[in-house]
């Protein structure tokens, strides 16, 4: 009955991360550009991996094994957002379009201004107290 | 030639430690001859680590407050990253395709290695962007949605990555 339950949930995560993987697929089908497309790839990857590594941790059952799949689980998740990251930050370099409409917000010297001010209002505070 | 260092006793031994652990994770079993046999290599490989990176200057500082803090901040980051792939699913798998795209360009305030490292990569994997680059103090993303553009700034995550740093400036 035990081993039943162990074995239904193991096949609940094989059915979660190839879910996942396929939506990671389909993204990268109907996706306009290359971020966008990239926003699919790199994310449901990484879980739909991760889900079906978990999976099989559960039907194997062995201390060993378990840590090699538990490695292989921790590089993925380590690598895969590393090259996401390498890929759009040469494609931005190297002027990439993006699809049509897309916004820029562009909030670094707002953030600075902001900063700032808090700054500023400490150490009124600070004079204030002393 | 490699150049001698000053040795680091304690941080010789934890990482003893830590490759003792890996090697009984790996071997599962302890009779002694597997615990001799990971016994010598790991002391072996301590050896040799020893000249490249454990000496008492450039040891990480890293506190256990800081470890706790980390295990909680690796919890928090597995169930956003299951929430954002299901978001994701959710818009990929809509006829309408409801995306507008975009760059976003902010200030990140991080300064250790680490926590940089860990602040980009989960930006990556969670709330609906990715990180395109990462200078001294500028951080641009791409995002998915314009929305998740917006919340990207109040992100409850990052408050607790500078939680993590403050902790080094005490």
């Amino acid at each position: 009955m035990n081993k039943m339950v162990l074995q239904y949930t193991a096949v609940f995560f094989l059915f979660g991360g190839f879910f996942f993987l396929l939506v990671g697929v389909v993204g990268l089908l109907r996706l306009p550009d290359l971020y966008t497309r990239m926003h699919a790839m790199g994310k449901c990857d990484t879980l739909g991996a991760g889900l079906m590594l978990i999976a099989l941790m559960l039907l194997i059952g062995d201390v060993t094994n378990i840590t090699k799949l538990f490695l292989i689980g921790v590089m993925i998740a380590t690598i895969n957002p590393i090259i996401t990251h390498l890929i759009a930050k040469i494609a931005y370099n190297r002027g990439t379009p993006m699809a049509e409409g897309s916004f820029l917000i562009n909030d670094y010297v707002a953030a600075q201004r902001r900063r700032r001010r808090s700054m500023v209002q400490e150490v009124k505070k600070g004079d204030d107290s002393s | 030639m490699l150049k001698k260092v000053k040795g680091d006793p304690l941080g010789s031994f934890f990482i003893f430690i830590l490759l003792m652990v890996f090697w009984l994770l790996i071997s599962a079993s302890a009779d002694w001859q597997h615990i001799l046999v990971g016994a010598i290599f790991s002391s072996i490989l301590t050896v040799f680590w020893s000249n490249l990176h454990i000496s008492s200057e450039s040891r990480t500082e890293f506190s256990i407050k800081q470890f706790f803090m980390l295990v909680t901040y690796f919890i928090y980051l597995s169930i956003e990253i299951v929430m954002a792939n299901i978001t994701v699913a959710m818009i990929v798998l809509n006829p309408r395709l409801p995306i507008s795209p975009g760059m976003i360009i902010m200030r990140c305030d991080l300064e250790r290695n680490l926590t940089r490292v860990l602040y980009v990569n989960s930006i990556t994997l969670c709330p609906g962007t990715i990180t395109v680059e990462l200078e001294d103090n500028l951080l641009i993303a791409h995002a998915f949605t314009r929305n998740y553009a917006e919340e990207l700034e109040k992100w409850p995550l990052y408050q607790r990555l500078l939680n993590i740093e403050g902790e080094y400036k005490l």
